[in-house]
């Protein structure tokens, strides 16, 4: 197919949301109604493209579905092409390219500062993140990349909290990096072994950590999917084992007794359910999962026909930031009683 | 052009190197003229490698559109050689190139999709909707999928990725996907997740959405 001149009548679809075509448009006479539903908004919001202007370019040179509807709101005239056959036209227009690159740019931006905006609060912090690349390389012996990224840290972020340790990676580095091209040392020399013994016995203790970090996760999970086999008392036993282990991290104890306190409340022991999430609201009350355990208190209290504890704890909860899911769990649950 | 570029903004990097490590600020991108690079990510301890580029390709450009840490590590692979661009000098570079201008049109034209897509994912509250939605996006960004695919699809994803697209945490993200599982809706392979009926989680996504503009909590 060549470029095509194709009339439209007033008030017919050129494209639907949701099409898979990948047509580019430019409009020689009429208008045209391009109408979209904005992923943040609940109403639709529409522009006019006048004689001249493209439309469907974006979804076609991106390929993917059209998401937006293009109308014929007068008699029309356009001129239809794929995306070979526009680049073979406009290809070294670079004014024309420029153009369109500046208000893609303008709409990226525009839309990634609302996926900022709705992510943000999850993101690690650059220094965080890059001294965890530091250490990475460090642990996976690539030694050069290691220290670049400490390099980098201590450059960008020379006050940051890890500053100390990134020093000592470098300094332990410098023995460990011997030519440009990288490799390590084959033999090294007693006194540089004898400077770094120290550096290497944290290296062991920050691996030892992570194999129990990856011991008690694999644990957590192992116990997870005896429940949801319904194995609940094997569940329980594992997750009191977990629990119970001194070499268990807060986190997986926070979380582990979490379970136990749920599966006991599946099991109709109320009594011991309530036990068990009280020990978690004064053992973990700085845990981020403290709203779930307030929850799983006040369904307890209302199994067990404890109406009033139970609403006393929703309202509690209702009044705790962030309003969260469980905020909505507990509203529905107070509306119930 | 070539030579002349080249000697301005040209750079040299050997094999191994890092050209950008993730959380790095960003104020250049690259147009790689020889050899290859690869695109990394610390995933959960792990690295996880998310792309090969070669020559012609265009990397690091979401520097133009916002001055934000990296979100990926580039290494050399091979010996390589690339043209350094910065927000200032980038519209004269192009200029010389209309062709990098198109590459770099087809960038941003997919990942406005992919952001409006992921703005549209977050907006969701329940999670198990974030992950069924997750993977309706996923499947809209391969080519001629329509959402009446009625075959099993499968993604080259794992639980992280997963995560990361749906904005939720490594935990709650394997709980949903291990139920799912246990529904046959999704099924697990090394490095890949197979959805069944991507058509059911799109009605069910659909339908939940309408549900709640209506009660407005949208």
């Amino acid at each position: 197919m060549s470029p095509q001149l194709k009339k439209f009548n007033k008030n017919s679809i050129i494209y639907f949301t949701g099409d898979t075509d990948s047509n580019i448009y430019i409009l020689k006479e009429g208008q045209v109604i391009i109408s979209f539903l904005p992923p943040d908004k609940l109403e639709e919001e529409a522009y006019v493209v006048k004689p001249g202007e493209f439309f469907g370019l974006k979804s076609a040179m991106g390929k993917y579905p059209r998401e937006e509807t293009a109308m014929a709101a007068t008699d029309v005239v356009a001129v239809v092409m794929d995306e070979n056959e526009f680049l073979a036209v406009n290809g070294k227009n670079e004014q024309l390219l420029l153009k369109i690159l500046k208000a893609l740019s303008k709409e990226l931006r525009d839309t990634v500062k609302k996926v900022n905006q709705l992510t943000g609060q999850n993101e690690v912090l650059p220094d965080v993140g890059l001294f965890n690349y530091g250490m990475y390389y460090f642990k996976t012996k690539q030694y050069k990349k290691s220290r670049y990224c400490f390099n980098k840290l201590l450059e960008l972020y020379p006050d940051c909290l890890n500053k100390d340790e990134a020093l000592a990676q470098l300094k332990a580095l410098e023995s460990l990096i011997v030519d440009e091209s990288g490799s390590e040392i084959a033999n090294q020399s007693p006194e540089s072994v004898l400077g770094n013994a120290e550096q290497f016995n944290e290296k062991v203790e920050t691996v030892k950590k992570e194999n129990e970090e990856n011991i008690e996760q694999k644990k957590y999970y192992e116990a997870v999917n005896l429940v949801m086999a319904s194995k609940l008392e094997e569940g329980l036993k594992l997750f009191k084992q977990i629990y119970d282990d001194s070499n268990t991290s807060e986190e997986y104890k926070a979380k582990s007794l979490l379970e136990m306190g749920k599966i006991l409340k599946r099991m109709k022991n109320f009594d011991g359910a309530e036990k068990v999430f009280k020990k978690f609201i004064s053992d973990f009350s700085s845990s981020n999962l403290i709203k779930e355990s307030l929850y799983e208190l006040a369904e307890t209290y209302k199994l067990k026909g404890d109406t009033e504890n139970c609403k006393k704890l929703l309202a509690k909860i209702i009044s705790l930031q962030p309003t969260d899911e469980t905020t909505t769990k507990a509203k529905r649950l107070l509306g119930s009683l | 052009m070539g030579i002349d570029l080249f000697s301005k903004f040209g750079k040299t990097y050997a094999k191994g190197d890092i050209i950008f490590a993730e959380y790095e600020p960003g104020e250049t991108f690259y147009l790689i003229q020889e050899g290859k690079v690869k695109v990394t990510k610390l995933i959960d301890g792990k690295e996880k490698i998310l792309d090969v580029f070669g020559p012609g390709d265009i990397f690091g450009e979401m520097a133009i559109i916002e001055r934000k840490p990296r979100s990926a590590t580039v290494e050399a692979l091979t010996d390589i050689k690339v043209l350094e661009f910065n927000k200032d000098n980038f519209t004269l570079l192009l200029t010389a190139n209309p062709a990098w201008i198109e590459k770099l049109i087809r960038s941003f034209a997919k990942r406005i999709y992919e952001a409006k897509r992921r703005v549209k994912i977050l907006l969701l509250k329940d999670p198990e909707l974030r992950i069924m939605d997750t993977f309706c996006m996923l499947a809209e960004c391969r080519n001629n999928v329509s959402k009446n695919y009625l075959d099993p699809i499968t993604f080259k994803e794992t639980i992280d990725s997963i995560a990361n697209w749906a904005g939720l945490d490594l935990d709650q993200t394997r709980r949903i996907l291990k139920d799912f599982e246990r529904m046959n809706r999704i099924s697990f392979g090394t490095g890949e997740i197979t959805v069944k009926n991507i058509n059911e989680f799109y009605r069910v996504v659909e339908s939940k959405i309408k549900v709640m503009q209506k009660m407005g909590e949208l």
